[in-house]
């Protein structure tokens, strides 16, 4: 083994640059079915949205045309209050979300990791709301809020909690409680899943010698773990952050539900209204890249983690 | 040398298509599965029996309206032109006409007013935008109010005409029977149904869509919102969609509730779920307020004409084989389609089949459209989410009433 590790590389200096000149050819050739892909699927759209963003297209109107209208419809977007409203909320369900899928998150993670009864239970758990698809989990979510026949309500009822039921999804901060629920449920196992694969590569001897050392258990986790997890924890709040902003398919399950004054569209269920309901085609490509531009912020975070991460 | 190629291409592809053209002429029907292609089919068979050079296949999709909605959006924003015909929820007729989607019929049909003259009114007008025909209706629609028939010969009382007289008479019942029962059930939820609801009682009232914040605005809303209030309707109304209403009252827990024609058939126990009111449920025009008329909401379905599609003559011709009294007639006896030719409904074979039509038939012909406007999803959206929230509680019917006209005005005028 270790001899072949160091005999490897000498025949590759004697030919360096055909050797090399051929790697990167081949490396080219692999690399651009995908690079092709990656153009058709997410730059071309992404050039043409960018593009669309200047122009008027709404389909409604075919008579006015497809004319160039310069900055005209980001005028318009900044002084929306739907854009303010819908991104204010867009950001306070990102808080609130990611911040409750880690303190769901982490917990879950622990169960399945620490060898006990509940740990096979803790497993299966923690994988199925992660594979439930969200759309389904607003439906479910947002029949289990129902005020009529919703299982939430029956509960508060019997226990003698609420005396008449709740109406969870047209009450404005009930329904924006649901949504967080929900939305907390579905992501928490995400979180999870990454806190579980960084505890399993924290050696066990740490945690044992902590203990040896007099360590109780609570501080053993807050002065070894934790510290050692800080990288798992990361990755998991930069993708869920991504995600958290771009958030569309459980908000728009439950807006239809419940409008709740429009406390529960984020942006990206008024792009989807804005082009698929009213036909604005411009004027949503407008938003889309507002949302590209605060998705490109939390990736931009993530770039520089990363880039940090390989350099220490 | 590449356009030449593809002209060339081009061209024999359309010699292709002109010369199978000439022998048979497929026509494309869209239409979503919700609206039973099997009962469409065996009239399509119909059609080509007596049209051999051309041929129809259905295709379906969507279980919604608006799933409906979204995938022909798709389709003819990409100018697509394989569908030939749609049929369309006939609050889309303005947004399929602007968009320049659905073609004007009024150069296909010779004589089209004499031809609509035999057609009820409210259908045309919401099949027209501009003054031009842009669709043909298929079959109609309107909410009715359901009522108890056994339940008001218990408490020796009549249909309501007004709607005091239905709070009193519907909260006479409630109180008598107690328990679950619902006096007066109608939809609160953010959907059409709720649109309809509160159009119905602003018109009545003298009102308009374009005037909602007004005497009439404020005594229909009110009404609603009073309905909930007083318990006459059930504290969760803001939650109840058409079916939730559908489901409740065929489960014995309503005296009286609006609906559209659909639910007739479940009550008398065409439906999954089992019905406890089959015989005992009555239809009438919806109440007004005092002396003033009735009003209800056109609903139902309108075939379009694909404006990019290669076959206008022929869809326009398929068009008019769907709305002959012939086949009018055979899709009300053994699909309960409310037709959308007046004649019918003193026809014998439909009362046979369907006896309540006698009833419906001067509420479909006094049926007003909803605003026709290209602009109607963000019209339909300010009405359901407010009133949808001044059922709720959560704003008060005034608020509710000044949101809707700032919002609605600048998209009506």
């Amino acid at each position: 083994m270790t001899q072949k590790n160091i005999a490897a590389p000498l025949p590759r200096r004697k030919g360096r640059s055909r050797g090399e000149a051929s790697e990167g050819q081949l490396a080219f050739w692999l690399l651009l079915p995908a690079a092709l892909l990656l153009c058709g699927v997410l730059l071309f759209p992404m050039i043409t949205t960018i593009r669309d963003s200047f122009y008027f297209n709404k389909l409604t109107e075919p008579f006015n045309g497809q004319p160039f209208v310069g900055l005209k419809n980001y005028v318009q977007m900044f002084a929306d209050p739907r854009f303010g409203t819908s991104l204010r909320n867009t950001l306070f369900f990102a808080v609130l979300t990611v911040g409750g899928s880690f303190l769901i998150g982490i917990p879950m993670a622990l169960a399945a990791h620490t060898p006990s009864k509940v740990r096979g239970l803790a497993r299966v758990a923690l994988l199925l709301p992660w594979a439930m698809p969200p759309v389904m989990t607003g439906l479910i979510f947002a029949w289990l809020f129902n005020a009529q026949y919703g299982v939430f309500n029956d509960i508060l009822v019997r226990l003698g909690i609420v005396q008449e039921p709740l109406l969870w999804l047209s009450t404005p901060g009930l329904a924006v409680l649901a949504m967080v629920v929900t939305i907390v449920w579905k992501t928490s196992s995400f979180v999870a899943l990454i806190v579980l694969g960084g505890l399993q590569g924290i050696p066990r001897e740490l945690t044992e010698a902590s203990e040896v050392d007099g360590a109780s258990r609570v501080q053993s986790f807050f002065r070894i773990i934790l510290p050692l997890l800080a990288p798992s924890l990361a990755v998991a709040f930069i993708f869920r952050s991504i995600s958290a902003v771009q958030v569309f398919d459980i908000p728009y399950t439950f807006i239809q539900q419940a409008p709740a004054q429009g406390l529960l569209e984020t942006l990206g269920v008024y792009i989807y209204r804005t082009s698929i309901e009213f036909l604005d085609f411009g004027y949503a490509a407008t938003l889309s890249v507002a949302l590209f531009a605060v998705s490109l912020v939390v990736t931009g975070v993530y770039v520089r983690f990363v880039r940090d991460g390989a350099s220490t | 040398m590449r356009s030449r190629l593809l002209l060339s291409a081009a061209l024999a592809v359309s010699a292709a298509l002109t010369t199978s053209a000439s022998a048979v002429t497929t026509l494309n029907v869209f239409m979503g599965s919700q609206q039973r292609p099997e009962v469409f089919q065996p009239l399509f068979d119909r059609f080509q029996a007596a049209n051999p050079d051309i041929k129809v296949k259905i295709e379906t999709g969507g279980a919604t309206s608006e799933a409906q909605n979204q995938y022909l959006t798709t389709v003819l924003a990409a100018r697509d032109d394989t569908l030939d015909i749609f049929l369309i929820d006939v609050v889309r007729t303005a947004t399929f006409a602007a968009a320049g989607w659905a073609e004007p019929l009024n150069g296909y049909l010779s004589g089209v007013n004499s031809y609509l003259g035999s057609f009820l009114p409210g259908p045309v007008s919401a099949a027209t935008y501009g003054g031009k025909l842009y669709a043909m209706p298929a079959f109609t629609d309107a909410q009715f109010l359901y009522y108890r028939k056994d339940l008001l010969t218990k408490y020796k009382a009549k249909v309501p005409t007004t709607w005091d007289e239905l709070t009193a008479t519907a909260g006479k019942i409630q109180k008598g029977e107690g328990g679950k029962m619902q006096g007066f059930n109608f939809q609160g939820a953010p959907i059409e149904g709720t649109v309809c609801n509160f159009l119905e009682t602003l018109w009545t009232g003298g009102g308009d869509a374009s005037n909602v914040n007004s005497a009439a605005g404020k005594q229909g809303l009110n009404f609603l919102v009073n309905s909930v209030k007083s318990r006459l309707s059930p504290a969760a109304s803001a939650e109840i969609k058409t079916d939730d209403s559908r489901q409740q009252f065929q489960a014995g827990d309503v005296a009286m509730g609006l609906n559209w024609s659909y639910a007739w058939a479940h009550f008398q126990g065409n439906s999954p779920q089992p019905t406890t009111v089959k015989g005992n449920v009555g239809v009438a025009p919806l109440p007004s307020f005092g002396k003033n008329a009735s009003a209800t909401c056109t609903g139902g379905w309108e075939w379009g004409v694909n404006a990019y599609g290669n076959n206008k003559k022929e869809a326009v011709k398929l068009l008019q084989f769907m709305s002959s009294v012939n086949i009018q007639r055979e899709m009300a006896v053994k699909g309960a389609y409310l037709p959308v030719r007046k004649s019918l409904y003193s026809d014998k074979a439909v009362l046979a089949a369907n006896p309540h039509f006698k009833a419906l038939y001067p509420v479909v012909l006094k049926a007003r459209p909803r605003p026709v406007t290209p602009n109607y999803p963000r019209v339909s959206e300010i009405i359901r989410n407010n009133v949808s929230a001044a059922v709720a509680g959560s704003k008060t019917v005034d608020a509710a009433l000044s949101d809707m006209q700032r919002d609605l005005a600048p998209l009506l005028k």
